[in-house]
């Protein structure tokens, strides 16, 4: 399921997209929560709130602003109107039985699921998510087209350099390598990449 | 201020080129000289993880030349040395998709930033060869103790001299002075002889090569732990202008030599 | 048992095997297999060229055949083959 809202930060302020495929009052009690978790979240910012291809009343528009505001410290509160790229999640999947070697180089517009592993020096990219029943090492890029709800799962994460979307994260230098299989997801929160262990 | 190029070769696989070309580009790093390694082995990159950097890469040589990326967007930047660059092979594409005229461009532009450009040359006498020797001004050729290389060498120095390379010089790599003590390992004399060429220096086997390069350290970051990263050390100084004697090989003490020839050491 | 490790440490400390060191036939080998790259000719032809000059040399002089030496050397920009046919000593 997409979140009613999704924050990107520009060089302008912050872009606050909202969903248009969800009811108005799923966004705005999702907007409101938000300022009530984290309303110094933007401090001394300008505010885009981007409706995404919809249409909007006054009396909407009058309501997200009410909310925005409180926000601290808003500088101003625009309204945008640009149709997000299609980023609508790849539906089909790629099956791969194999083990990518490397120097090989895969690269599908969809979803890609591995039976096997991913060694250093292979590439995988994918238009969708990636999913590893093995060992990812390679270089790996999820969400290709510029999905950023991409996610990339393995049952041993030690990649060499995984990408979602437009951003890029690399191994620390210092990697301690743990011994058992753990499936771990990789997924963007914040701009950033986050691996979490994935729990049963 | 133009920089020089130099070609790092050998013919034969295995002899240690990539570790060479990493020792010798972080010790002029380390003489404060701007350095920029290119790995010129395109579809079998080696040069990235022996430095530690692989998990840098975006762009690589490959992505520079089709226009993918500018230049000093494909430059990765040394974690240690920030006047030290690498330039990676593409992994997942052959030696084919660069052409010897773009290499030479590529390398007289970096040549323009910096004081040496170091090209790790792949194996083989082909078309990787060929690129990676196009746009060098020297030439150096890395060879060990056996017959196998040594011939390699020979081969690879007939070729330079026919594409006007003036004055190859040649570092003898992983020689074992226990060895060519006992006679089972031709010496350093044997093979100058042979080739006829000078000699830059000479590298012992250092079972810290391993180790530094599981680590993707080079050697030559630690020389007091090393005999061979201090003989690195002192043919990057040699490159850079220095006249410096070679490295004494290890004599054999009377009593190691007693104790070796009764089977003790 | 005891006899051989006595002569084999005494060979050693003695050893006079210069000759069969495996660094010496490494270099042997080696200089003859450069010979071959060098000139660019196949053993078989290598023989046949011996051959052929011993036959040209005997008709004039007495050439110790058991002892023909060919060799490339290299001086800066130039190669040249030296071929060594010692005399016989006339009896």
């Amino acid at each position: 399921m997409r979140n009613a809202i999704s924050f990107r930060v520009s060089s302008k302020g912050v872009i606050i997209n909202l969903n248009s495929e969800m009811k108005f009052s799923d966004i705005a009690d999702a907007l409101m929560k938000h300022t009530e978790e984290a309303s110094s979240f933007f401090t001394g910012v300008d505010i885009f709130l981007n409706c995404s291809g919809r249409v909007f009343s006054l009396k909407e528009m009058q309501e997200l602003i009410d909310i925005v505001s409180r926000y601290e410290k808003v500088d101003n509160i625009y309204f945008l109107n640009e149709q997000e790229r299609v980023r609508s999640r790849a539906t089909d999947t790629v099956l791969i039985n194999r083990t990518i070697r490397s120097g090989q180089k895969l690269k599908y517009p969809t979803n890609v699921v591995i039976i096997g592993d991913i060694n250093p020096g292979a590439e995988v990219v994918a238009g969708g998510d990636i999913i590893v029943l093995g060992k990812l090492r390679g270089v790996v890029h999820a969400g290709a087209t510029g999905s950023t709800d991409a996610q990339i799962i393995a049952l041993k994460l030690q990649p060499t350099q995984l990408r979602i979307g437009n951003i890029i994260s690399r191994s620390p230098d210092e990697t301690k390598i743990p011994e058992s299989i753990r499936p771990e997801r990789a997924y963007i929160k914040d701009g950033v990449i986050f691996v979490e262990e994935m729990k049963f | 201020m133009a920089g020089k190029a130099i070609v790092i070769t050998s013919g034969k696989g295995g002899v240690g080129k990539t570790t060479t070309t990493a020792n010798l580009g972080t010790a002029l790093a380390m003489l404060d000289r701007r350095v920029c390694l290119i790995d010129a082995d395109i579809g079998l990159r080696n040069l990235d993880v022996v430095m530690g950097l692989e998990n840098r890469i975006v762009y690589d040589i490959v992505d520079v030349v089709e226009g993918n990326c500018r230049l000093e967007q494909a430059l990765i930047r040394d974690k240690r040395q920030n006047n030290l660059f690498l330039l990676p092979a593409a992994q997942t594409r052959d030696k084919t998709a660069v052409t010897p005229y773009q290499m030479q461009e590529l390398v007289s532009k970096l040549k323009e930033e910096m004081d040496y450009v170091l090209v790790d040359s792949p194996a083989g006498i082909e078309q990787g060869f060929k690129n990676a020797i196009s746009g060098a001004d020297q030439a150096i050729i890395v060879t060990t103790p056996e017959v196998s290389a040594v011939r390699d060498a020979d081969r690879i120095i007939g070729l330079l001299e026919t594409e006007g390379f003036k004055e190859p010089e040649v570092i003898i790599n992983r020689i074992r002075q226990d060895m060519v003590q006992k006679g089972d390992m031709m010496d350093i004399d044997d093979m100058i002889e042979i080739l006829a060429i000078k000699l830059l220096g000479v590298v012992p086997e250092d079972e810290n090569i391993v180790i530094s390069t599981n680590r993707g350290e080079p050697i030559v970051l630690k020389p007091e732990k090393s005999r061979a990263g201090q003989a690195f050390n002192n043919i990057a100084r040699r490159i850079d202008g220095e006249e410096l004697p070679l490295m004494s090989l290890e004599k054999d003490t009377l009593l190691k030599k007693i104790k070796r020839i009764v089977g003790l050491s | 048992m005891k006899e051989g490790v006595i002569i084999d440490l005494l060979k050693k400390l003695f050893k006079n095997d210069k000759d069969v060191s495996s660094k010496n036939i490494a270099k042997e080998r080696l200089q003859f297999i450069l010979i071959q790259d060098r000139i660019k000719l196949s053993p078989g032809e290598m023989e046949s060229l011996k051959e052929e000059l011993l036959a040209v040399l005997s008709k004039y002089i007495d050439v110790d055949s058991s002892n023909i030496k060919m060799e490339v050397d290299r001086h800066d920009d130039m190669m040249a083959l030296v071929a060594n046919f010692p005399l016989k000593r006339s009896v």
